[in-house]
């Protein structure tokens, strides 16, 4: 009986991160790209811009809750990064990228912040009236949300403090293990841990609120 | 067993296997015996699986970077070079540059002691000499032209300094007429005033046309780049 029920808690990842989709042959791959882009070379950058910028801005769409913005962040990210990559010293290629698309994101708000026009449209947008680019669940094992409940889910992220958010959209959204999360966020697991159940706890009352869990 | 309910955390970090053995059996004993925690865990579950179910936003376009990357594309320049900024101070500029016209235009005509008379040397000519014609005219047209400056509007265009002269009419008339060099002295000075002056309405004009025609360009270019990129 407990065997049988915690088969059914431990919850299934079906969306995983790019970097456990890796063989060997992609890391290889990899670390020849990142000596040529070290050495200047944007080709063999673009072939780590074309690997990573599914992740990249989905992460940054989730982050901003605007697709446009989020594609001028990322592909800020994308210049910055490229600019800092000699300065990039090992260690995980996919959270040294993922912690700039973070921080451009978290640039762009500010900046669009200070300017009413662009907050309103965002408030519109999470408010779900504006509809989402490319709407496919890639997720076979989940029912596809209610445009409701997508809506709801997506005002309740916009709620959320930063760290809350990207853990969420690192662990839940993107399938990011607790390590890589951690090591984007540059936080211990523990922390990452803690912000997870706190973020998704409160997105569970925000659902229960609303009607969408019961 | 009331007293002591599993906490969201561990709940949380039970769906992802990230409890270790221990935690996990406390957890365990403790779910198997309170359907209160049980249903809490099962309302995280589903919420989990709802956020997983968050259609993942595909991007629309390619995000390479081209081979130099300017510095610039960051920062302040770049968000300096919007579109909406470059139109807005191009538009200052072309208003600017009908400001100037009207005003060259509305001014008033053969007020050249002003210095801003910006008519058209002609009207002035036929004006000043009417008035003034008798006393200097016949030494003015005898001296050469004085500068290069006045050269298009050609000899009629050193009347207007004669109205400087007759603004002193205490000084001798004798001195004037005898000297004639001393006269094209006197006669230099005005036109540095009047003609000058109407080069600064209409070169200042063109200037301004020439900044709004540049600035339209450069938010046109920023407008096509942003399309790009979006
Ligand atoms: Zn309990």
């Amino acid at each position: 009986m407990r065997r049988s029920g915690r088969a059914g808690w431990v919850r299934f990842r079906s969306r995983v991160a790019v970097s456990r989709r890796s063989t060997s042959v992609r890391v290889i791959d990899e670390e020849r790209w990142l000596d040529a882009a070290r050495a200047g070379d944007a080709d063999a950058f673009n072939h780590l811009v074309e690997r990573y910028q599914s992740l990249a801005y989905s992460v940054a769409c989730r982050t901003l809750a605007d697709p446009e913005a989020a594609a001028d962040a990322t592909q800020e990210a994308f210049f910055s990064a490229f600019r800092a990559i000699a300065g990039f010293r090992g260690g995980s290629f996919q959270a040294w990228l993922l912690r700039i698309v973070v921080n451009a994101c978290y640039d762009a708000r500010r900046y669009a912040n200070r300017r009413p026009a662009t907050s309103m449209d965002r408030v519109i947008e999470e408010m779900g009236e504006a509809p989402w680019p490319d709407q496919h669940a890639v997720n076979p094992e989940t029912a596809v949300l209610s445009q409701e409940t997508l809506a709801t889910l997506e005002g309740a992220l916009a709620e959320l403090p930063d760290e809350q958010r990207l853990a969420i959209v690192l662990v839940d959204i993107e399938g990011l293990t607790y390590e890589e999360a951690a090591d984007v966020m540059g936080r211990p697991v523990g922390t990452v841990r803690s912000r997870l159940a706190r973020g998704r706890a409160r997105v569970r009352d925000i659902l229960v609120a609303t009607g969408n869990l019961s | 067993m009331q007293s002591d309910h599993v906490g969201t955390e561990a709940l949380s970090a039970l769906l992802d296997g990230h409890l270790s053995d221990r935690e996990r059996e406390t957890v365990e004993a403790h779910l198997a015996g309170c359907p209160a925690c049980r249903i809490d865990l099962e309302q995280l579950r589903r919420t989990v699986s709802l956020l997983q179910a968050m259609p993942a936003a595909a991007p629309a376009r390619s995000f390479a970077v081209r081979e130099a990357v300017p510095p610039a594309r960051v920062g302040l320049v770049h968000r300096m070079a919007r579109p909406p900024l470059l139109r807005a101070l191009a538009g200052a500029a072309a208003a600017l540059m009908v400001v100037v016209l009207l005003a060259d235009a509305a001014w008033p005509r053969g007020d050249v002691t002003t210095g801003i008379g910006l008519s058209s040397p002609a009207m002035l000519t036929a004006r000043e000499s009417s008035a003034s014609t008798p006393t200097v005219n016949p030494a003015a047209a005898s001296a050469p032209p004085p500068d290069a400056r006045a050269g298009d509007s050609g000899a009629p265009a050193l009347e207007p300094a004669i109205q400087p002269r007759e603004a002193a009419p205490g000084e001798e008339t004798p001195e004037s007429v005898a000297t004639p060099i001393e006269l094209i002295g006197a006669v230099e000075a005005p036109p540095s005033l009047a003609p000058p002056s109407l080069r600064v309405g209409q070169v200042g004009a063109v200037f301004l046309g020439i900044l709004a025609a540049i600035l339209i360009t450069a938010s046109l270019r920023a407008g096509r780049r942003a399309g790009r990129r979006a």
